[in-house]
């Protein structure tokens, strides 16, 4: 009798060293393992369970500051060093990685407006409400010297904003109209004006780094090449927008930070509607930031948080709040893409994980096999309700989480009361205006029935449709159509009303044309734009009660730079 | 023209209102550049024109005013000066006496000599020509032109990041930084190939160089320091370091052991030790059978001679006591078994040996076929079955194989009994040859391994032996294959006995050394032939022959080599033994019979059949809807103890619900589909179709394919989870760069081509 014995190659089982995993034999047939996607799911559950457990996104707060910290400046050779100005004309520089400030200086008189470090890292700029420009060298004086800038440019007016260009010796600072300067001049080479007279911000393109794009106080976003001797183009929103960020990896997409809660990322060659709105904030979003991968950015709100949104996402996948953050004013991605500096009002500066959950330092290989498989999992998973309740998940502050139910209730109001009106008037009256085109104000570009409705309607998410707005809608809406519409089917009488009434509808239109016109004459912005958001402003002031008189004249100069300037 | 003085009649009304001069054009474009009606723009344009027009008509009123006095006044001769301003607009286009017209102009021209003929033939044409250039645009106008063409530009010029970012919206994974250099200084020459002359000096000094024709970079390092430089990377160096380390470490721990091993006082200890010397000295051996021959020979010739000692004693002859009584034992003890096999073992072991081509002995052919037949038939089998590259079986493998090749040889051998390098021997040697080659590989392969394996891994002792026997092994074959290659002539006689004396030797030793490798599975415990138990009962193969009889072996081998006969005193004696099957074949159709009765047996009182039906009936009575009674026993009559409802109102209060759907399961009779939906289930499933899924089958499918490694290659896990943004640890990211435009136009040149 023949016997067949089993006989194995020990390569195929025994490990090389004792170093090396034991090797698990196994047998991949399907049908061996019928509960492999109730295995799974187990685990995308307990994965994103311990996701929300390990979440502890805060890491360290930076203080020293003795008035409300007003700009940031990431270095652009260290991670570790970080710049920081605040209200009183401080400017501290820290070390990150030890928590603490090695260097402060007394940069401005008044506040420091904005802050660049130079491509090359060995200096840095700062701009103040004193009307200079100040280029700072980056190490400390040695002992004994004084701490002096290297290079002080007097302007005419307060400087807003302020950016370095990429490679070049070249900023740009924004005021009453946008500069170009070069570093060796103290004139500007290049000024940019377009009707407005107060710019917020403005921000080179770190891709195509001719481009700029800055923020005016007329609601607009307007862009420049620094190689032309005009400005390129110009966007005008129903808010103002507060700042824009450039994605560092998609030459011609920015996101805009804007008054009206919400932020937009538009492809600057399309700036006919933006190609997503970002919702979440409830109250003005005030400073964005692009991560380094230009995957995701940040934004610093009013409202006291921080939301991390996906470029691709109209809301945020995180939001960051601690019981003493105030308002947040200005906020950075680390260039390692690992972290998030903001700072705000109540003189501190915060360090946070850019993940949540993420494990800081090195990770073995198993590690982070595994932290990947558990990624996998999660987003695999990601669409079934218990994981997604878990994973969704967020604390949020009483009275941000009432304002955010309030603000939905609000807006499906508006939304029910649109749909009603559309359904009571004729086919085709009252056309649809989606989400994207609602908040830009494109009277050239948009149907002319648009924009009387827009202009009809009123601004800023807070405050409801008035009772006048909600009457006229329908037949202005209906009466605003350029050609006359078909009336054949009415009585005289009706077509005499209505013929009344459209007759009433163009005279209005006409005051109100001649009334923009003459109102265009002086240099004052339009009265629609600031006034309801000055408006707005004060009710939260109003809402929080205590707030210091410091704070109250810094937020108001904030939000109407007009004033400011003037 | 009609038209501006028509708008500058309205503009001088309306700024008459607004005493407010206009502060810039750029003030009053609030809105879109679109929006700006041409009314405006020309308004604007027009308001200097105005003033100027204004102090004309003040001038004329003026004039006016004077004339009214009665008498007319001679004008006055003015003069006029030149101004830094002058204005186009005062000239008087009511057309006066100082009506200048292009003819006049031209008409000079004409009658001057000065002016060459072709220009006069230019200006005769203009003449001709009567169109009236058009009025230039506002600077409004041009200002909105102006942008549009750059945003045009801007924007076509941004465009060209397009296929790249969609590639990178695309791409399955990110790495970021997306320039990654390599860490640590570079060469100053890279450094310096990027500097290019900028000064006036610098410019003139290459010049000169080049005028000299002498080389503008000379190169930093010598070819020589390149060389090094680029053989020796930081990896590399790392590998060398912790080479030498290991090196160092192997050294010192080779002295520690010689130092105890010189204390140790057990005999059989350095038995073993004597036994690895003989080891050692068979490498030397190898070296010098290709050094020098002679020295070779006469060392071949000792070890002949140790080898007949061994042949002459009756050990591993089964003839022994303990060999009688472990043949009864063998039925039923397998340690027992397993030693008589290995008994059996060495002893064809030694009497194949002998058998060499130049040693015709039949006898011998004959003990061999018998002992074939003897040993069970398992043993060979295993063998057999074995895989044959499989380096670890090696020392076992070679053996049989050069049996087996030696058996062949043996026959013909008989047949050609002195003649010297027949053609089919020859043959015969290459095919040795070339398997001997094929096995050499694979001991290399091995031995190469196992070096790998002890430079990675720490110093231990297990693997070194592992390493040495390996190394052996290797060496075996390595001389193995040598002699079969040189095997022509008389020589090969000496060398085909050389080479069983060092496989001999070899074989103990790789036995020993294997036991460590073998005993990892059970499967292999069961394979073993040498139990190591059963080792020590037997010396060492090997003795230090006599000398006398290393003399005569000598002289006899100069003779004729070796006469089996002589040499060999006893037969084998073959002790068969009644061997029980180490393994029964399941296909035995009694035992299947025997295994159904017994599941028979065990589930006796179990009737599945009927137990199913019941609860299948069960369920479809739970289904069924049930009669509601709604009787209440009192209700509209007299109480009392035990009254019960009249038949007529329980009738009347029963109510009956309507009969439920059909039942699925309702023609399957072996089958019960629940119809119950769980609701605790729901809560775990998706119930609407997520975003980027088109269909559920998609969603489907990509839910029920696994990504853990329980289900999947390692290969395929790594490659499923691989995270989307790759960022390195404590890099700063850039932002994109021109130099990924080039790359990214190469990498698509590349797919093109």
């Amino acid at each position: 009798m023949k016997v067949r014995v089993l006989s194995r190659n020990p390569d195929d089982y025994v490990r090389e060293t004792k170093h090396d995993i034991q090797r698990v034999p196994r047998n991949y047939d399907p049908s061996l393992h019928p509960f492999e996607v109730s295995r799974e799911y187990t685990r995308a559950l307990n994965a994103t369970k311990l996701e929300r457990v390990f979440a502890k996104p805060f890491l360290a707060s930076l203080d020293g500051h003795r008035d409300g910290v007003n700009c940031l400046a990431k270095h652009t050779r260290s991670l570790s060093t970080l710049l920081s100005g605040s209200c009183d004309g401080e400017v501290k520089v820290w070390n990150l990685t030890k928590h603490e400030c090695v260097r402060t200086l007394q940069a401005h008189g008044g506040f420091v407006r904005g802050m660049v470090v130079r491509y090359c890292g060995n200096s840095f700029f700062t701009i103040g409400d004193d009307k200079t420009i100040k280029q700072w060298k980056m190490e400390a004086p040695g002992y004994g010297e004084e701490e002096e800038p290297l290079n002080t440019i007097l302007g005419k007016t307060v400087f807003t904003g302020l950016d370095h260009h990429q490679k070049k010796g070249v900023f740009a600072t924004c005021g009453q109209q946008v500069d170009i300067w070069d570093e060796q001049r103290s004139t500007p080479i290049r000024s940019f004006t377009w009707g407005v007279d107060s710019f917020s911000s403005v921000r080179f393109n770190p891709v195509e780094t001719e481009l700029l794009g800055s923020c005016a106080s007329d609601r607009s976003i307007v862009l420049y090449d620094m190689r032309e001797s005009t400005p390129l183009k110009k966007v005008i929103m129903t808010m103002r927008t507060n700042t824009l960020c450039w994605n560092p990896m998609e030459a011609y997409c920015f996101t805009c930070a804007n008054e009206d809660y919400n932020l937009y990322t538009y492809d600057m060659r399309h700036l006919e509607k933006p190609i997503k709105v970002h919702m979440d904030h409830v109250s003005a979003v005030l400073d964005v930031d692009y991560s380094p991968t230009g995957q995701e950015f940040v934004s610093a709100s009013f409202d006291k948080t921080i939301r991390i949104f996906s470029k691709d996402d109209g809301h945020s996948r995180e939001v960051y709040h601690t019981k003493r953050m105030q308002h947040v004013i200005c906020i950075k991605w680390s260039a390692d893409n690992k972290y998030i500096l903001s700072g705000s009002d109540e003189m501190n500066i915060r360090l946070w994980k850019a993940n949540a959950a993420e494990k800081l330092g090195v990770m073995a290989p198993r590690e982070r096999e595994a932290v990947n498989y558990s990624q996998k999992l999660k987003e695999k998973f990601q669409h079934h309700p218990q994981i997604r309740r878990i994973a969704r998940h967020r604390h949020l502050p009483k009275n941000i989480y009432h304002q955010k139910n309030e603000l939905r209730i609000m807006k499906e109001a508006r939304r029910r009361k649109e749909m009603n009106v559309r359904k009571h008037s004729r086919p085709g009256s009252v056309p649809v205006v989606s989400e994207k085109e609602k908040h830009v104000d494109l009277p050239c570009l948009l149907n002319k029935s648009h924009r009387s409705q827009k202009m009809s309607a009123p601004r800023g998410p807070r405050g409801g449709p008035g009772p006048a707005a909600a009457a006229a809608a329908a037949p202005s809406a209906a009466g605003a159509m350029p050609e006359m519409p078909d009336l054949s089917h009415l009585t005289e009488e009706e077509r005499k009303i209505i013929l009344g009434v459209m007759e009433r509808q163009k005279k209005e239109e006409a005051k109100e044309q001649s009334m923009l016109n003459v109102g265009r004459e002086p240099a004052v912005p339009p009265p629609c734009s600031t006034l309801p958001l000055y408006r707005c402003r004060s009710e939260q002031f109003q809402h929080r009660g205590a707030v210091r008189s410091e704070d109250l004249l810094f937020k108001v100069e904030r939000s109407d730079s007009a004033i400011n300037a003037s | 023209m009609a038209r501006v003085s028509r708008k500058n009649g309205n503009k001088k009304k309306l700024k008459g209102r607004c005493s407010v001069p206009l502060v810039g054009l750029g003030d009053q474009q609030l809105l879109y550049e679109e929006e700006d009606s041409i009314d405006r723009g020309e308004e604007d344009i027009s308001s200097e024109e105005d003033e100027v027009e204004h102090e004309r008509k003040r001038q004329k009123l003026l004039e006016g005013i004077s004339t009214l006095g009665g008498k007319r006044k001679r004008a006055q001769g003015e003069r006029s000066e030149a101004a830094v301003h002058m204005s186009e607009f005062s000239v008087n286009t009511d057309g006066g006496p100082g009506k200048v017209k292009l003819s006049d102009l031209i008409g000079i021209f004409e009658k001057n000599p000065a002016v060459p003929a072709k220009s006069r033939r230019q200006l005769k044409n203009l003449r001709r020509v009567n169109k009236s250039v058009n009025s230039p645009l506002s600077k409004e106008e041009t200002e909105k032109i102006q942008r549009d063409m750059a945003f045009q530009k801007a924007a076509s010029e941004v465009s060209r990041w397009d296929s790249i970012i969609t590639q990178n919206q695309r791409a399955k994974q990110l790495l970021f930084p997306l320039s990654q250099e390599p860490a640590g200084p570079r060469p100053v020459e890279r450094l310096v190939a990027g500097w290019n002359v900028q000064t006036p000096l610098e410019q003139e000094i290459f010049a000169l160089l080049s005028a000299n024709k002498q080389p503008f970079t000379d190169p930093i390092l010598t070819p020589a320091e390149e060389a090094s430089v680029r053989a020796m990377s930081l990896e590399e160096a790392k590998i060398r370091r912790a080479e030498l380390q290991k090196a160092r470490a192997l050294q010192s721990y080779y002295e520690a052991k010689a130092r105890r091993d010189r204390k140790i006082k057990s005999k059989k200890y350095h038995k073993v030790q004597t036994k690895a010397k003989r080891k050692e000295f068979l490498k030397h051996f190898e070296q010098m059978v290709q050094t020098d021959p002679a020295a070779a020979l006469q060392e071949l010739n000792k070890m002949e001679l140790a080898r007949m000692q061994e042949r002459m004693s009756l050990k591993h002859q089964n003839s022994s006591k303990w060999a009688k009584s472990k043949a009864i034992m063998a039925k039923y003890d397998e340690e027992a078994r397993k030693a008589m096999q290995q008994q059996l073992e060495m002893n064809r072991q030694l009497t194949q040996k002998l058998v060499t081509p130049l040693n015709d002995d039949y006898e011998q052919d004959e003990g061999d076929a018998d002992e074939t037949d003897l040993l069970p038939d398992f043993v060979n089998d295993a063998v057999d079955g074995r895989d044959a590259s499989n380096p670890w079986m090696k020392g076992k493998l070679t053996e049989e194989l050069t049996q087996k090749q030696l058996n062949d040889t043996m026959t013909e051998a008989a047949q050609v009994v002195s003649t010297v390098a027949a053609e089919e021997e020859e043959l015969e040697a290459e095919e040795t040859e070339e398997e001997a080659l094929l096995r050499e590989f694979d001991s290399n392969r091995k031995l190469h391994q196992a070096q790998e394996s002890d430079i990675a891994g720490g110093v231990f002792l297990e693997e070194m032996t592992e390493d040495r026997a390996a190394a052996e092994d290797s060496e075996v074959s390595d001389c193995l294959s040598e002699f079969t290659i040189i095997s022509r002539g008389r020589e090969k006689s000496f060398k085909d006995t050389e080479v069983f004396n060092c496989a001999d030797f070899t074989d103990g030793s790789a036995q020993l050394e294997e036991r460590l490798v073998r005993i990892r599975t059970v499967e292999d415990l069961e394979l073993l032939h040498h139990d190591p138990s059963a080792e020590p009962r037997h010396p060492p193969t090997a003795k230090d022959p006599p000398s006398e009889e290393k003399h005569m072996g000598k002289s006899k081998k100069k003779k004729k080599g070796i006469e089996l006969k002589e040499v060999l005193t006893k037969e084998t004696n073959v002790i068969k033994v009644p061997l029980t099957p180490t393994a029964t074949d399941s296909d035995d159709p009694e035992s299947k019979l025997d295994q159904r009765e017994l599941i028979k047996e065990a589930f006796a009182g179990d009737d599945v059949i009927s137990s199913f039906l019941k609860d299948k009936r069960r369920h479809e009575d739970e289904g069924k809807p049930k009669v509601i009674d709604l009787t209440l026993p009192g209700w509209g009559e007299w109480g009392g103890m035990g009254l019960k409802p009249p038949k007529r109102k329980r009738k009347r209060f029963r109510v009956k619900s309507a009969p439920p759907p059909p039942r699925k399961d309702q023609h399957l009779p072996s089958v019960i589909i629940s119809e119950k939906r769980n609701t605790s289930l729901s809560l775990h499933q998706v119930h609407s179709l997520p975003f980027p899924f088109e269909d559920h089958g998609q969603f489907e499918s990509c839910i029920r394919s696994p990504l853990g490694r329980t289900w999947n290659t390692e290969r395929t896990v790594k490659n499923v989870t691989k995270p989307r943004v790759v960022t390195q640890l404590g890099a700063i990211i850039s932002p994109m760069a021109e130099e990924e435009l080039l790359k990214n136009k190469r990498a698509v040149a590349r797919e093109g081509s």
